[in-house]
């Protein structure tokens, strides 16, 4: 049997308990490339005798397969569930904007079985019919949904006015349509390619050890190709039912996918329409896309109050640039730092934080240098930020 | 000398409080330190024997009322620091969590300690509290759920005993007490020295708390009760509600409940999904004369004769045919895993110790608990499962004409 060998790209930290500094637990303790196989992040784990593994698969939907990743998502689920169920390890997967998450999290003492659960989540599908139709039907019922709901409809068509090369990731009901066994199975042989996963591992294991645990993982890389070239059917919702009130949102574009700015800039963003509260109802929304972020700010008004509503949330981002002072900046500087913290504060969290950042920016620090670089964060450097946001794209529904 | 603690299996530090410490933790009974999990922030959890059993008579929601103000008080004072403050209060108990900013930890929980013992109640956060307190009596008492609550913590204790009495109170005694009555309250029942502290995130914390030795585990030998009971109130509802009770062995060990606890939840779930049944939830409850397993479920009117028969047949079919063999194995395995991601939640870790260094004195090392547990003992402790106590709350199975 040949020696497995791993080639280690890099040593980031002698390890994270002795790492200093207030970033520190964010730093991965090794990180290695698998020949044919996947990049390997551990995070070395400690006593406390849990284990948490995050598979992430790229993958790209062409506009004619749009949905088939969320399919993908709720087959490998309940493909993980009912073993996980035998020794209580808590599963999960999640379409990103980069792909496909898949977590498993357990008992350190379970770590083998927690990679076959792993295997068992980017296994290939199997064609069943009963399984593909459920998954299909939930996701037209969260189509329905968002046609009828003036919350969800608002974003999901400011979302395709701000990026409408990038088809929606439930779908439209024309492509489900489309979407067979065959469809499915072609998408999945061409996104798990095990050379192009990563895995982020919280655990006491080496990584050649969690390699050989993991075995072959997806698909032969032989089976990889391009997205399903063909243009988009059309991903209009149906006819929104009539409304009480009016409608409002607006989305800026940020053109980097993990610039700490976007969120501070929103954090700051609600706070100041907060003081708006008794006039009408306003959220603020970071939408995270595969190339782009979104800075949307949304609204809903009561009959005569939508002018105003227009208005405020028209001149907010103007109005949080032109007050921006230190105390307030380092206020929510600080308050985003936290939630990220919080995030962070157990093994399936920080997994979760990690792998994000890695599928965003490419980079196993890239947690690391998000917080590193929100600390840096000025009154000069958040101003600039604002002033390069895109102009904002609109959408209103009116009574 | 004050009171001491031990160290089992070398992931947890325990300490007594030698003297109070500058701005760090004051005079408390136990303070246990989770020094083997690695997390991005501190949790401190507070653990003081208070609960609604101690409200005055006619002040009922007392405890309650405190402990929404003062969590309410202790954010206000927190403010801009990140760290945040939450409490839960029990029928015996009331426990503070709070989750700060590691680098700020000591001076988070000065302020808490602060707030918690000594600051004066604010007239404003009082009627703020009471206002959403009395709003949630309002609205719970005029559901089922508060007459079924009552009656099925009335079966778990004494006749009168004030451990069952509405943990929250009515509107009535909610509108009686003054911040007087609260501050009385307070001065009586909060001390830091019958309170325990769990630590997680803060470091071993050694520079500020002195270390003594281990004290002795009381030895608890009780049962809730020894005679099973049925009680029936037929109501006009929509829904039948069920609490079904067993009574524990005390000496069986904390986690070994816990482990019964969680087959016993395993055996009454329904093995496919069960359209009849609208909930179950199923709890270890510290009742006033012991631990007690306590089966919760809502059931639709027609179901509920055949739902009770199920979950008690279930029951004793774990007592007396227990998990032996590669089943113990894998139920062993599943509640490990179960326990400790539980755990692995800063704030769940926090709790758990100090829970354990009140009511024992020693924080238990989990995975060296669990792993403990053998069947032949897990099989002795089911033998001992007592006479259940049974509370039906629903439309009269007898039909409307009684």
């Amino acid at each position: 049997m040949p020696a497995l060998i791993l080639l280690v790209v890099a040593l980031l930290s002698p390890s994270r308990a002795h790492a200093q500094g207030d970033t520190g637990f964010l730093v991965p303790d090794t990180v290695v490339q698998a020949p044919s196989g996947p990049r390997i992040v551990i995070l070395e784990a400690d006593r406390g005798g849990v284990a948490a593994l995050r598979l992430f698969v790229p993958l790209i939907e062409g506009p004619a397969e749009a949905g088939v990743g969320r399919i993908l998502v709720t087959l490998a689920l309940e493909r993980m569930a009912g073993p996980a169920g035998q020794v209580g390890a808590r599963v999960s997967s999640e379409r990103t904007p980069w792909g496909i998450a898949y977590t498993a999290a357990g008992a350190e003492v379970d770590l083998e079985y927690l990679t076959y659960l792993l295997r068992r989540a980017a296994e290939r599908p199997q064609p069943e019919t009963v399984a593909l139709d459920r998954a299909r039907g939930a996701l037209q019922a969260e189509i329905e949904r968002i046609s009828e709901t003036p919350a969800e409809r608002l974003l999901y068509e400011v979302g395709r006015s701000a990026a409408p090369h990038l088809p929606p990731a439930t779908g439209s009901p024309t492509t489900l349509g489309m979407i067979g066994s065959a469809r499915l199975q072609e998408v999945w042989a061409r996104s798990h390619n095990p050379s192009e996963m990563s895995i982020v591992a919280w655990t006491t294991s080496d990584p050649e050890v969690l390699h050989a645990m993991l075995g072959s993982l997806g698909a032969p890389e032989t089976t990889s190709s391009a997205p399903l070239d063909a243009p988009d059917p059309g991903s209009a919702l149906a006819q929104a039912p009539p409304r009480l009130r009016s409608w409002y949102a607006q989305a800026q574009i940020d053109t980097s996918t993990s610039d700490p700015h976007a969120a501070v800039a929103a954090h700051m963003i609600a706070r100041a329409l907060q003081e708006s509260a008794a006039e009408f109802q306003a959220s603020v929304r970071l939408w995270q896309l595969r190339d782009r972020t979104l800075l949307v700010v949304s609204g809903s008004a009561g009959r005569g109050r939508g002018p105003r509503m227009r208005a405020a949330i028209s001149s907010v981002v103007d109005q949080v640039r032109d007050g921006l002072d230190a105390a307030s900046v380092a206020a929510s500087v600080s308050e985003v730092a936290w939630r990220y913290r919080l995030e962070a504060r157990n093994p399936q969290g920080l997994v979760g934080v990690i792998g994000r950042a890695l599928e965003a920016t490419g980079q196993p620090t890239g947690a690391e240098s998000y917080l590193s670089r929100l600390s840096a964060i000025s009154v000069t450097s958040l101003a600039t930020y604002l002033g390069s946001l895109s102009d904002p794209l609109t959408t209103e529904l009116l009574p | 000398m004050r009171l001491a603690a031990g160290i089992r299996g070398g992931s947890l530090a325990l300490f007594a409080v030698a003297s109070p410490v500058a701005g760090q933790v004051g005079d408390y009974a136990y303070v246990g330190v989770g020094s083997g999990q690695t997390t991005s922030v501190a949790v401190a959890a507070l653990h003081l024997q208070v609960g609604s059993s101690d409200d005055p008579v006619g002040m009922e929601g007392t405890a309650w009322l405190l402990g929404a103000i003062l969590s309410d008080q202790t954010n206000a004072a927190l403010a801009g620091t990140s760290a945040t403050v939450s409490a839960v209060v029990g029928r015996s108990t009331t426990i503070y969590t709070m989750t700060a900013p590691r680098d700020r930890w000591g001076a988070s929980w000065a302020t808490l300690a602060g707030v918690i013992f000594s600051d004066l109640i604010q007239p404003a956060a009082l009627e703020r509290s009471r206002a959403a307190l009395s709003a949630t009596s309002a609205f719970e008492g005029a559901s089922p759920t508060a007459d079924f609550g009552r009656e099925a913590a009335g079966l778990l204790a004494p006749p009168s005993h004030p451990w069952a009495q509405p943990p929250k109170g009515d509107s009535e005694s909610l509108a009686s007490i003054t911040d007087a009555d609260l501050q009385r309250f307070r001065d009586e029942r909060y001390r830091p020295a019958s309170a325990s502290v769990g630590l997680v995130g803060t470091g071993d914390a050694r520079d500020v708390i002195a270390r003594v030795d281990p004290a002795p585990r009381p030895e608890i030998d009780s049962i809730a009760w020894t005679e099973g009971r049925r009680v029936t109130i037929a109501q006009d509802v929509t829904s039948a509600w069920l609490a079904i009770s067993y009574p524990l062995p005390a000496r069986a060990g904390r986690t070994e409940l816990e482990f019964i606890t969680q087959l016993v939840s395993d055996a009454v779930e329904p093995l496919v999904p069960d359209p009849s049944l609208f909930s179950m939830h199923v709890r270890l409850v510290d009742a006033p004369h012991g631990p007690v397993v306590t089966i919760e479920t809502v059931v639709s009117p027609s179901a509920a004769a055949v739902s009770e028969r199920r979950i008690m047949g279930a029951v004793r079919g774990l007592a007396e045919r227990p998990p032996a063999g590669e089943l113990f194995q894998f139920a062993r395995r599943r509640f490990r895993a179960a326990r400790l991601l539980e755990e692995s939640y800063p704030e769940n870790a926090a709790g758990r110790i100090a829970a354990d260094l009140m009511r024992s004195g020693v924080a238990r090392n989990l995975q060296d608990e669990i792993w403990g547990i053998d069947s032949r003992s897990l099989a002795g402790a089911l033998a001992l499962l007592g006479e259940p106590r049974v509370f039906f709350l629903g439309p009269d199975p007898r039909g409307p004409q009684g």
